[in-house]
C-alpha cells in the first residue's frame, strides 16, 4: 500500500531523513519507534502529505504523492487518510459531534447520525455536545480518532497519539485503535518512543538519526 | 445544519469571539457611516446652495442708461447654459387695505415673466394677469394673505385703481422684498411701457461665469454687463474646495478602516493558524478554508455596512440641520454604495492574510515553526 524511497528531508539547519526505504502492506499496523529527532514524526507528515521531501517518492495506492500539489494534496488526504496526533487538535469553539462532523464537511456531506455513532463507538455518545475544554485528554483524543476514522480512510496516521495521556488512558486508546483496526481493516502507521505503545503493533520500524536501523515482525 | 454546514460553522467562529467581530464591525461601519453621510450631505449642500443661489437670484445684470427693449432678452436666450430673467421695474400706489399706517403707499413693483417667477421662493402660486406675489416684509407689514385684494394704480392720484389677488409671497434677498411682482406683460401695460425692460437679469454657471461675461461685453459693446452677487459665487467655490477636502478625509478613512479590519483580519487568521492546519489535515483545500473566512468577512461587512449606514444617515442629517436647519433626502444611491463599500472593505482586507496563511504546510504549523 504505501512505498517509500530514497526518502530526505533538509530543513535549513538539519537533515531529518537521510535516504529511507520501506514498504507497508494493507492492514498492517506499523510502529515506527526512535528517539526524538531521529525522523519518525518527519517521515509520518511526508506519507500523510504534510510536508514535501527534499528527495525520493511516496507512493500510496500507486499514487505518488511527492508530485502532487497542495490542493491535490489535500484531497487525497480528505479521501484516503485519517490523522491523530499528540495534542489533541480540536476546533474549540465546536463541540465534539460538531467537530466530527466539520471532518465529514471537507469530505463530502455532512451526517449528524453517522458522526453520532462514530462517536458512539468510541465511547463518547454521552459527551456529544461537550466542548473540547469541557473533555479530559482521553476523551479529547477519542474525538480526533473518531474524526479521523468518520470518512473511512485506507490509512490512520497517528503521531505520538498517547503521548499526553496517562497509562489508563493510553490503554484504552490502544485498545479502541486495536478494535477498530480489526473492525474496519484500515492500515495503521502510529511514531511513539514508547515501547509499550509501540508493541501494540504488528510490525516495529527502528529509526534513527533519519534512517531506518530495524525493522521487525512483533506479532505474526 | 445539514444543509448549509458552512453558515452553520462560521456562525459559530462568530458568535465564539464577539468582541473581536464587533471591533471589526464598528471599523467597517465608521468608513461606510463616513461615506453615506458625506454622499448625503454634499448632494444636500448642493441644493441647499441651489436654494441660496435661486434667493439671491440672478449673478450677473444686464442694463443700460435708457430702458432696454425686450429683444435684447431674446438675443440673450440664444447663449447657451444662461438664464434670461428680463425686468420692468416701476412703482404703482397701493390704495386702503391691509394694516399699514397709512391709506395710500407707493410700492416697487417688479415685473417679469410667469416662467421666472418659477425660479423664485414662493409660497403659493405663480400669479395670473390678475394676480400678484407679494414680498415676505410686506405681507408681514400689512398683514396681508393668500387670496386677499389689493387695488392698485399708477399713482396715488389716478383715480382708476385695478384689484389684484394675492397669489402667493415671494423671498428675495433685498429692498424687493417689501414690493410686489407681477406678470412682466401687465406691468408693462400699467406702466405703458410696452416690450421695454428695465435691466435683464443672467444667471450664469460659475464654471463659465467669467468667460460668458467677456463674451457678452464683446459681443453687446453698447450695453453694460456686470457681474453681481459675488458672495453667491464665492459659496460655489467653497463649496467646490468643501467637496473636495470631504473626498480627501473620506478616502483617509476608507484606507484607515481597511488597515484596522486588515490588522484584525490577520489577527483572527493567524490565531486560528492551528484550526486552519488541522482543516487541511482534514482535506480541507485552500479555496475551502478561506470560504470560511471570507464568508465571515462577508458578514462582518453586512453588520457594519447595516451599522454605518444608519449612523451615517443620522449624522448626515444632523449636519445638514444644524447647517441649513433642514433635513435632507436620503439619495437611494448610498445604500448599495454603502453595502459594496463595507463587504468590499471587509472582504478585501482579509485576503492578504488568508493567502499567506493557507498556503503554509499544515506540518509547518502543527510543529509550531509559525
Amino acid at each position: 500500500m504505501i512505498k517509500v524511497r530514497g526518502l530526505k528531508k533538509v530543513y535549513q539547519t538539519a537533515i531529518a531523513l537521510r535516504g529511507v526505504d520501506m514498504d507497508i502492506s494493507q492492514n498492517e499496523w506499523v510502529s515506527i519507534m526512535g528517539p526524538s529527532g531521529s525522523g519518525k514524526s518527519t517521515l509520518l507528515n511526508i506519507i500523510g502529505g504534510l510536508d514535501y521531501p527534499s528527495e525520493g517518492s511516496v507512493t500510496i495506492d500507486g499514487k505518488e504523492i511527492s508530485a502532487m500539489k497542495e490542493d491535490e494534496l489535500a484531497v487525497f488526504r480528505r479521501e484516503n487518510i485519517g490523522f491523530v496526533f499528540q495534542q489533541s487538535y480540536l476546533i474549540p469553539y465546536l463541540t465534539a459531534l460538531e467537530n466530527v462532523m466539520l471532518a465529514q464537511y471537507f469530505h463530502s456531506i455532512v451526517d449528524e447520525k453517522e458522526a453520532k455513532e462514530a462517536l458512539e463507538r468510541v465511547g463518547l455518545g454521552h459527551r456529544l455536545h461537550h466542548r473540547p475544554s469541557e473533555l479530559s485528554g482521553g476523551e479529547q483524543q477519542r474525538v480526533c480518532i473518531a474524526r479521523a476514522l468518520i470518512n473511512s480512510p485506507k490509512l490512520l496516521l497517528a503521531d505520538e497519539p498517547t503521548g499526553n495521556l496517562d497509562r489508563v488512558n493510553t490503554r484504552l486508546i490502544l485498545e479502541l485503535l486495536k478494535d477498530l483496526h480489526r473492525d474496519e481493516g484500515f492500515t495503521i502507521v502510529l511514531v511513539t518512543h514508547d515501547p509499550y505503545v509501540a508493541g501494540w503493533g504488528k510490525r516495529l520500524l527502528t529509526m534513527e538519526d533519519g534512517r531506518i536501523i530495524k525493522d521487525e515482525v512483533l506479532h505474526p | 445544519m445539514r444543509k448549509r454546514p458552512i453558515l452553520y460553522f462560521t456562525k459559530r467562529s462568530i458568535l465564539e469571539r464577539p468582541q473581536r467581530i464587533f471591533l471589526m464591525v464598528i471599523a467597517v461601519s465608521m468608513a461606510v457611516s463616513l461615506l453615506v453621510s458625506m454622499i448625503t450631505v454634499a448632494g444636500g449642500m448642493r441644493k441647499r446652495l441651489a436654494d441660496e443661489l435661486k434667493a439671491y437670484g440672478a449673478n450677473a445684470i444686464v442694463s443700460s442708461s435708457e430702458y432696454l427693449g425686450e429683444a435684447v432678452a431674446e438675443l440673450l436666450k440664444q447663449k447657451k447654459g444662461v438664464i434670461v430673467i428680463p425686468e420692468l421695474y416701476g412703482r404703482l400706489c397701493l390704495s386702503g387695505k391691509g394694516q399699514l399706517p397709512r391709506h395710500q403707499l407707493m410700492l416697487n413693483v417688479i415685473g417679469m415673466p410667469s416662467e421666472a417667477m418659477k425660479e423664485l421662493k414662493i409660497t403659493g402660486t405663480i400669479p395670473s394677469t390678475r394676480e400678484v406675489l407679494i414680498g415676505r416684509r410686506l405681507k408681514e407689514a400689512g398683514g396681508f394673505s393668500q387670496g386677499a385684494e389689493l387695488n392698485l394704480s399708477e399713482n396715488c392720484d389716478s383715480s382708476s385703481t385695478e384689484r389684484f389677488i394675492i397669489s402667493g409671497v415671494f423671498e428675495r434677498v433685498g429692498p424687493e422684498d417689501s414690493g410686489i411682482i407681477m406678470e412682466l406683460h401687465r406691468l408693462q401695460e400699467i406702466l405703458g411701457l410696452k416690450g421695454k425692460v428695465s435691466v435683464v437679469l443672467l444667471r450664469i454657471s460659475p464654471e463659465d461665469f467669467e468667460d460668458t461675461i467677456q463674451e457678452l461685453k464683446s459681443s453687446l459693446p453698447n450695453i453694460e454687463i456686470r457681474p453681481i452677487r459675488q458672495v453667491a459665487l464665492s459659496e460655489e467655490r467653497l463649496l467646490k474646495k468643501i467637496e473636495t477636502l470631504m473626498l480627501i478625509v473620506l478616502i483617509v478613512v476608507v484606507l484607515a478602516s481597511v488597515i484596522t479590519v486588515a490588522g484584525m483580519m490577520a489577527s483572527t487568521i493567524f490565531e486560528r493558524l492551528v484550526d486552519i492546519a488541522l482543516m487541511k489535515t482534514m482535506g480541507g483545500t485552500s479555496r475551502q478554508i478561506q470560504t470560511f473566512f471570507i464568508l465571515e468577512a462577508f458578514i462582518v461587512g453586512v453588520m457594519g455596512s447595516f451599522l454605518g449606514l444608519i449612523t451615517g444617515i443620522i449624522a448626515a442629517q444632523a449636519i445638514t440641520l444644524s447647517a441649513f436647519h433642514k433635513t435632507v433626502a436620503i439619495p437611494v444611491i448610498v445604500i448599495p454604495v454603502a453595502f459594496f463599500i463595507g463587504i468590499t472593505i471587509s472582504v478585501l482586507s482579509g485576503i492578504p492574510a488568508l493567502k499567506r496563511v493557507t498556503a503554509y504546510r499544515p506540518s509547518i504549523i502543527l510543529r509550531g515553526e509559525i
